[in-house]
């Protein structure tokens, strides 16, 4: 098995994702990689380099917005859903939902039927 | 030790990005604190602290892919600011029309037949003064129309800068803006483009150096015969060029991206 989640199957949820741990509360950079990280159990391999860009897109779209906050001496960009980016995330997940499970209704009884390695 | 690298690191980056220095600087900070807190978290789980540098900074992954990223983005706020402005100069002829047309006399049927040459006269100033208005407001429109329009074509104006080292003689050509060929039929690069520049240079007696740099910095350089283009010694893209030994390059800002020479 993989050691992780092949790229291809990644892209188009990575969005989704970013946006599911700020749905939590605001956060930063560092913390959402974290976030992502543990949620697929090492699976999913966001780098920073990737994760940036993206957060300043979600910016650049209006789903997400951002402040600076000095107070720990280091300066620190902090993250924050908009309503869009929550009525995104909400349309978003209740959509995945449903993908998943037509993928799941699929996959089911042809691994049953597939040798296992 | 671990501040040098990360900054030569950020000074990297910042000088690949095609943006304002607030920009730059505003990235930087943000990468930065990211590369800080792993550096501290690895330190933390007892790494060595040159290796949880190296760790740290090995994890963000491919410095050319981040940059052309962070460009897009860009790209992608400008082209944004240009439809709104686009929408709104058209939002405001809109609404401007319909508000002269429900004051047009026609549109006054009910009005007073024995007031109705002087309500004419009036509706006639009225359309005049709001006519002029509409006038003076399309204007405004328009010149920050082609304000944004400007500053966009400014950020896409770049210029190549090519540099050749032969036999220990140095030899720089700066291309500018006005003297890049558009290239728009180019199939070569990377990212989608709407316009791309050339730039060449001949290296000696018996080699030429074609650049074409598109609007998303993404490079094409191609090395071949003097004279003939199609006899490719030499061909890299994306991000910087390097690989032979008498390639450095640089971008439109009069900062020389220098590749190493590792060819030799």
């Amino acid at each position: 098995m993989a050691e992780s989640f092949e790229r291809e199957l990644m892209r188009g949820s990575l969005d989704l994702m970013v946006l599911s741990v700020l749905a939590d509360g605001a956060n930063y950079g560092y913390l959402i990689q974290k976030r992502v990280r543990d949620a697929g159990g090492d699976m999913i391999k966001l780098q920073a380099g990737t994760l940036y860009p993206l957060l300043h897109r979600l910016e650049a779209d209006g789903a997400i917005k951002s402040k600076w906050d000095h107070s720990t001496g280091r300066k620190r960009k902090w993250y924050e859903l908009t309503a869009a980016g929550r009525r995104r995330v909400r349309d978003q997940a209740v959509q995945w939902d449903r993908y998943a499970a037509c993928i799941r209704q699929l996959l089911t009884p042809a691994l049953a039927a597939l040798p296992a390695n | 030790m671990s501040e040098q690298e990360f900054e030569v690191y950020l000074r990297l980056i910042a000088k690949l990005l095609r943006l304002s220095n607030k920009q730059r600087e505003a990235i930087s900070d943000e990468l930065r604190d990211h590369l800080e807190a792993r550096l501290e978290e690895l330190s933390g789980q007892g790494v060595d602290r040159s290796e949880a540098v190296q760790v740290a900074l090995s994890e963000f992954g491919d410095v050319n892919n981040l940059v052309r990223d962070f460009i897009q983005v860009n790209h992608l706020k400008i082209r944004k600011r240009f439809m709104q402005t686009t929408l709104g100069t058209i939002a405001a002829c809109a609404a401007v029309t319909f508000g002269v047309m429900i004051y047009t006399p026609t549109n006054r049927q009910g009005a007073p037949v024995q007031s109705q040459a002087m309500a004419q006269g009036d509706e006639l100033s009225q359309i005049r003064s709001e006519l002029e208005a509409l006038r003076a407001e399309n204007e405004l429109l328009r010149q920050s129309l082609s304000m944004v329009t400007a500053s966009r074509m400014k950020e896409l104006s770049l210029a190549v800068i090519m540099y050749a080292e032969k036999e220990g003689q140095d030899e720089t050509k700066l291309t500018k803006p006005s003297q890049l060929r558009d290239y728009t039929d180019f199939q070569s690069f990377l990212a989608p483009y709407d316009r791309a520049y050339q730039a060449s240079m001949q290296l000696g007696e018996d080699v030429d150096v074609w650049a074409w740099v598109d609007e998303n910095s993404s490079f094409v350089l191609r090395g071949g015969k003097a004279g003939d283009p199609k006899s490719i010694l030499l061909e890299e893209r994306a991000g910087l060029v390097s690989g032979h030994r008498w390639v450095i390059f640089g971008d439109g800002h009069g900062e020389l991206i220098q590749t190493k020479n590792e060819a030799d």
